[in-house]
């Protein structure tokens, strides 16, 4: 069975939006999220917490810490670009082992501080209770 | 505070024989009757799951409301094969360098994106006729492109 990459409703907003404040910036991610949804090396290491670290591969992937420790199976992409900082947006997603499939849950600019009360983070994770991915 | 044996209470009294109540017949033949209205109760309806969207129907989206993004999309292919695939030159690299979706490359070359995705993935061993219309949709040699097969081939 291929993993699947999904885009939830509330992630296809922050893109639609993203295609109206910055094209290039729109192009990058979605070809990006095209690409990963037809490589499976790509998706893979979409679950290798830290991948990437220190530059030594194009992209770095993390755990979403705070929200891991108490069982959301949430991530974060970062992708190192040259010029460094060009792409400002970071991919957030959540992978349910039981159906194999990946869930973009939204498409943040940098600045997001991640912080658990914010309403991003909000809707996030109402996003992977509607999806019912369970926590572990 | 209206307590809940409040609730079990009769709602009034009805004058007249009562028939039936609810979906309940009865006979009363007396003048006055206590009456107990009760109201279907339904199960709270489950959240649906949010509907997810297709990333090929965003990039269709996308592309479709203007030249320029057209060309930002196939910007954002050109780096993806830049940033991703600079250390694995396979058919995949070649055709993100173009610019291109599998289902362009598929038109082009005059088959299926489903086919260009299992060659990409290296699931199948392609015919030669079907490896020289690929090649010559990317403009690369027929041994460019063998090269680039291999890389994903599996033993």
């Amino acid at each position: 069975m291929i993993p699947s990459l999904l885009i939830h409703p509330d992630a296809a907003q922050d893109l639609r939006a993203l295609m109206v404040s910055d094209r290039a910036a729109a192009g990058m991610v979605l070809a990006l999220l095209e690409q990963a949804k037809h490589d499976s090396t790509v998706l893979d290491s979409l679950l290798d917490h830290d991948f990437g670290a220190g530059r030594t591969e194009d992209y770095h992937v993390s755990k979403w810490w705070e929200l891991w420790k108490s069982g959301y199976n949430i991530w974060r992409l970062k992708v190192w670009t040259v010029p460094k900082g060009s792409l400002k947006q970071r991919i957030v997603y959540a992978y349910d082992p039981t159906q194999l499939e990946y869930h973009v849950l939204a498409v943040v600019h940098r600045d997001f501080d991640y912080k658990r009360n914010h309403a991003v983070t909000n809707r996030i994770l109402q996003a992977y209770r509607d999806l019912g991915i369970a926590r572990y | 505070m209206q307590l809940q044996t409040e609730f079990f209470k009769p709602t009034g009294t009805l004058a007249l024989p009562v028939t039936k109540v609810g979906d309940t017949a009865v006979s009363v033949g007396a003048s006055s009757a206590p009456v107990f209205f009760y109201a279907e109760v339904k199960p709270l309806a489950k959240s649906a799951k949010p509907v997810s969207v297709d990333i090929d129907d965003l990039v269709a989206e996308f592309q479709s409301k203007s030249v320029a993004n057209a060309k930002a999309m196939s910007k954002g292919r050109q780096w993806v094969a830049d940033t991703f695939y600079k250390d694995r030159p396979n058919l995949a690299q070649l055709r993100l360098k173009k610019g291109w979706s599998q289902l362009e490359l598929a038109k082009k070359a005059s088959t299926s994106q489903s086919y260009v995705a299992r060659l990409e993935r290296g699931k199948i061993d392609p015919q030669f006729s079907t490896v020289r219309k690929i090649a010559e949709a990317l403009e690369v040699s027929i041994e460019v492109l063998a090269e680039a097969l291999l890389v994903e081939a599996k033993p």
